[in-house]
Order: structure tokens, then sequence, then C-alpha cells
């Protein structure tokens, strides 16, 4: 046993040499940090101090804290809306989209260019085009005789601006995602059905929607996952108000360590993140097979 | 009396003329929503792009000018004379670039060993890499700035670069794209002489180039518009990159066209790197597919 592991240590020592960057980099900033933080969500440790573990406190802390449990709201309502209206807005595109022949690539690209901007920059845009008194769709709102809401300002309101703005952001990445998964269904499957006389919506209904559960799984949890993460929004446009409407999870996170210099329940607060979007990848793992992930 | 042939024919042409009208009525409003929808996308950005070549103090009043009346450059000349653009440019450059280089090489690297060399620890050494893409950048986050603080690596470029120089998702693709390749390659260069660094470089790297420029475009992009970790990394305005100065240096500025002519700034190399390299960036959006 352990002549053969010194044979294939002699044989292939370079690749440690291949991996060495990667294991490195890992080591620093990934496993040890994740340790780290682990430990440090059970101290108190504000940066001027030194740590005092406090055991569990921190979290229930977290779970009386009422901006805490409001950015458990807020995430969850985005998620909902990022996922119940984007994924289907999405899914809408590629089915228009995948009937056209030619014009595809173009179309893409128009759809895509959202995708590959950075969030500043849109949000930036968004803050002019959805300002209250000033703003353009107002504005263009008014002359219809809409009285237009303060979308940014309003605090009933404020998150679902930033979801729309996200969902017309990231609407070309997952029609990408579902063109993939339409072009995999056999064409047999069509034309058996309208040899039988099935019209459009009934292929929808019973042929391309149920083959396209894999795919529909697979973007619904990416979209969750990432949606769980949102922070640069609220960041730049609102700064989690007003009155704590936009605070999400990672912004609270970012609060608590970088403003308020609480590292210790600013990491508690990220271990609940972890443990939540865990949650959702093991779900997906389950739903999906172990299969699609690695081999 | 027409002949049952002829009112075959003519039933056939009825029934297609039928087929034609509602194919064409369902063309129509399937383009016309392409196109609404495609506005849709693009608006934004020539509002960006239009105003900032506006000029003149008073920008955003309503009703808007789509097309602006006073064209000219007055508002980049501000953003390159009085900020730290030319800065910042070169900041987001030179960290982009850096990563993007970095991150291929690695992966290319990790991928090659986990692909084609078998070495004790390979197994568990990979999957805790693949073990760790379920790990959210945010729960490493404070801990990674306090491990910055220590190197005194706080408002540097390696402090930007380093920690993001290799990328599990990037050794995981490199591997499976090796994977493919026959080993045939390896063997007639090892029978040559070659060791296993000249057999990388020389023989899979080459081989590899549709995988690395998915990779290398992908990195690119994300590192360009990349912005918590670049934030947390720099509080001094000169160190800063695009993204985390339009958040904060600029948002004092209360000109809406300076703005915008910096927001199209940002915008622009991401922009044409998307248009030079969208296969690849299509391309990559099924790999991530397969990554799970």
């Amino acid at each position: 046993m352990l002549a053969l592991t010194m044979r294939r240590l002699r044989k292939s020592w370079v690749a440690y040499i291949f991996i060495l960057p990667n294991l490195i980099v890992f080591l620093t900033f990934g496993i040890f940090p994740l340790v780290w933080s682990f430990f440090m969500s059970f101290n108190r440790w504000s940066m001027t101090k030194d740590p005092v573990f406090i055991g569990m406190d921190n979290y229930t802390a977290l779970f009386s804290d009422e901006v805490f449990v409001r950015s458990l709201k807020n995430t969850a309502e985005y998620t909902v809306l990022y996922v119940g209206l984007g994924v289907i807005f999405s899914l809408c595109l590629a089915l228009l989209l995948n009937t056209l022949v030619r014009g595809r690539g173009v179309f893409t690209l128009i759809y895509y260019l959202p995708v590959v901007t950075s969030v500043i920059v849109i949000a930036l845009i968004w803050k002019v085009l959805f300002a209250s008194r000033n703003g353009i769709v107002n504005f263009y709102l008014d002359k219809i005789g809409i009285q237009g809401p303060g979308w940014l300002i309003d605090p009933s309101i404020a998150l679902i601006t930033i979801a729309l703005m996200m969902i017309w952001k990231g609407a070309g990445y997952n029609m990408l995602l579902f063109l993939a998964g339409l072009q995999g269904i056999s064409q047999e499957f069509y034309e058996a059905a309208s040899i039988d006389g099935a019209n459009y919506w009934q292929s929808l209904r019973h042929i391309t929607i149920p083959l396209l559960r894999p795919t529909t799984l697979f973007v619904v949890i990416i979209a969750t996952i990432g949606s769980f993460q949102v922070f640069t929004p609220a960041y730049v446009l609102t700064q989690g108000g007003p009155y704590y409407a936009t605070t999400t999870l990672v912004y609270f996170i970012y609060q608590q360590a970088f403003e308020f210099f609480q590292l210790g329940y600013g990491s508690a607060a990220a271990y609940v993140l972890f443990v939540i979007i865990l949650i959702i990848a093991l779900i997906q793992r389950r739903l999906l097979g172990w299969n699609e992930e690695v081999y | 009396m027409a002949s049952t042939t002829e009112l075959a024919k003519t039933a056939t042409v009825v029934e297609r003329r039928r087929i034609s009208i509602g194919s064409i009525i369902s063309k129509v409003v399937i383009w016309f929503l392409l196109l609404l929808i495609a506005f849709i996308m693009l608006l934004p950005f020539y509002l960006m792009v239009s105003q900032s070549f506006r000029q003149g103090l008073v920008i955003l009043t309503t009703p808007i000018e789509w097309i602006p009346s006073n064209l000219g450059f007055a508002n980049y000349q501000v953003l390159f004379s009085k900020s730290l653009l030319p800065r910042w440019f070169f900041n987001s450059s030179f960290v982009t670039i850096s990563v993007t280089i970095l991150e291929t090489l690695t992966g290319s690297m990790a991928g090659y060993a986990f692909a084609r060399k078998d070495f004790p620890g390979r197994d568990v050494i990979f999957w805790m890499f693949m073990a760790m893409l379920m790990v959210p950048g945010q729960v490493t986050l404070i801990p990674n700035f306090l491990i910055l603080r220590q190197l005194d690596w706080i408002n540097t470029y390696q402090g930007l670069i380093l920690p993001l120089s290799t990328s599990v998702f990037s050794t995981f693709l490199m591997r499976q794209y090796m994977k493919s390749i026959p080993r045939d390659y390896d063997d007639a260069a090892f029978i040559d002489g070659a060791n296993d660094f000249t057999i990388f470089f020389r023989v899979l790297m080459p081989l590899c180039q549709p995988a690395i420029a998915v990779l290398a475009t992908l990195s690119f992009i994300n590192s360009w518009n990349d912005f918590l970790y670049p934030l947390i990394v720099t509080q001094r305005d000169e160190m800063r990159t695009l993204q985390v100065a339009l958040a904060t240096s600029l948002t004092q500025q209360t000109e809406a066209g300076v703005q915008f002519a910096a927001t199209t700034f940002t915008f622009l190399p991401t922009a044409i790197i998307f248009l030079a390299l969208q296969r690849y960036v299509v391309r990559g959006v099924a790999l991530s597919g397969v990554k799970g």
C-alpha cells in the first residue's frame, strides 16, 4: 500500500508543482478564512478590542435583530420576484427566439448586452430613469395620465424596482440556458404531435414544458443562489433603504463588518447565508442527480 | 361541373392559404415582441451614451432630449482632467488583465495535473476544490480582509490580484476539456523525450485553445465587473477600480452628464470584448451549465 503510494509519488511528483498555485490560494484565501469565519461567528469582536467568546449569542441575537430578520425577508421577497418573474420572462424569450432561424444571433447579442454589463453601470442609468420627480419613466407615465410611484424612495416599491432592474439585466443569460435546453428536445416529438393534430399550445404543454424540466430546475436553482447574494444594487441605489426596505442579507453582512466593525456578528450572518445556500445547492443535487456536477 | 381533381386542388389551395395567414400573423407577433424587447434592452444604453455627449450644465430636465442638441466631448474632458479616471482605468485594466492571465494559466496547470497525472491525494484535493464552489464569496470576505490587512496588501495591486489569481471553476473546465483530448498526443511527445512542462506548454495548451478562449473571456468580463471585493480592498481613491470609483468617488458629482460619460467609459471595454468574442461568451454559458 505504501509502496504503491511511493511509486505514484515518484512518477508524478511534478503534478504537485502544477497544482501549487491553486493549492496555495485555496488554502490561504479559501479554506483558512472559511474556518476562521466559523470560529469568528462565536465571538464578539469589534476591530479595536480583542475577540470575546460568546458561544451562540451572535446567532440568537441575529434572529431577534429586526434588521437582520428584515434582510432575510427582503432577500426572500427579492428572490421570489426574480426567480418567479425573471425565469418565466426568460423562458418566453427563449420560446420566441427559438422560432427564428435567421436573426437569432443578433437578438441574442442584444439581449445579452445587459448581462455582460456591470451592475453599477446599469444601476446608475436606472437611477436616472426611475427618479421619482424628474425621472424619465415617471415623465412619460405622467403624460399618459398615470401618477408614477416613487420607484426608489417608496419603501413598499423600492425592492420591486431593484428586482425589475436585475430581471432586465439577467434575462439574456437565463434565456440562453433555456435555448440550450430547447435545442436538446428532439424534433421527432413535435412531428409526432402535429401528426396527431396538436396545435402549438398543446405541444408546449405536453412536450416542451415536461422535457424542459431539468433545464428549468437548473435555471431556477442558479437564479435562486444568485439572488440570495444580491448586494450591489442595494449599495449603489438605495444604501439599504428607505427604512431598510432594500437591506439584503449580503448588505447586512457588509454593513455589520465594514461599517459597524462587528466582525463576529457579521461572520455569523455570513454563515447563515452559507447554510441557506448550502441547503439550496443540496436540494439541487437531490433533484438533478449527482451526475450533473463533476464527471 | 368541376372534376374531383380540380375540387381537391381548390381545397388544398384554400387550406394552404388559411395556414399561411395564421402563420404570418404569428410571425408578425413574434417579431414585434422580439423587437419591442430589444428596444427595451437597448434604450438605457442609448440614453447613457447619448447623454454623455451632451454638454451644458442643465442635463437632465425632462422632457429629455433623445437626440442631444449640444453635442461634444466636454463631459469626457472634465472626467479626464478633473477626476482620477485615467488612473482608475489603468487600475481596472491592470488588475483585470493580470487576473485573467493568472486564472487561465493556473487553471490550465491544475487541470493538467488532475486530468493527466495520477498522484496521491488527487481525488481528495479535487473534491475539496469542487466543494468550495458551493461556498458563497461573502463567507470568506471578512477573514480575507483581515488577512490582507495582516499582509499589508490593502490598497495594493497584489491585494486586488493575487487572491483572485486562481479559480476552481477554471480548473474544473480545463480538467474536463483536457480529459477529452486523447493521450496519444502526450505519449508521442513523451516518446520524443518531452517532460511534463514541455507536454503541457507545447502540446496540450495549443490543443486547448477553444477552452482557453472561453475561460479567458469569462474571466475578463467577471474581473472587469467585479465590485464587492475591490470595494473592500481599496480605500484610497487612487487605487480604486472603475466599478468601485463609479459607486463611491463619482456619485458626489452632481453633473449627470459627467456621470454618464464615466459609465459609458466603464461600459465600453466590456462591450468591445463582448462583441468581438461573443461566441466564447455564449459557449461559456453552456459550459457553466455543465458545472451544475
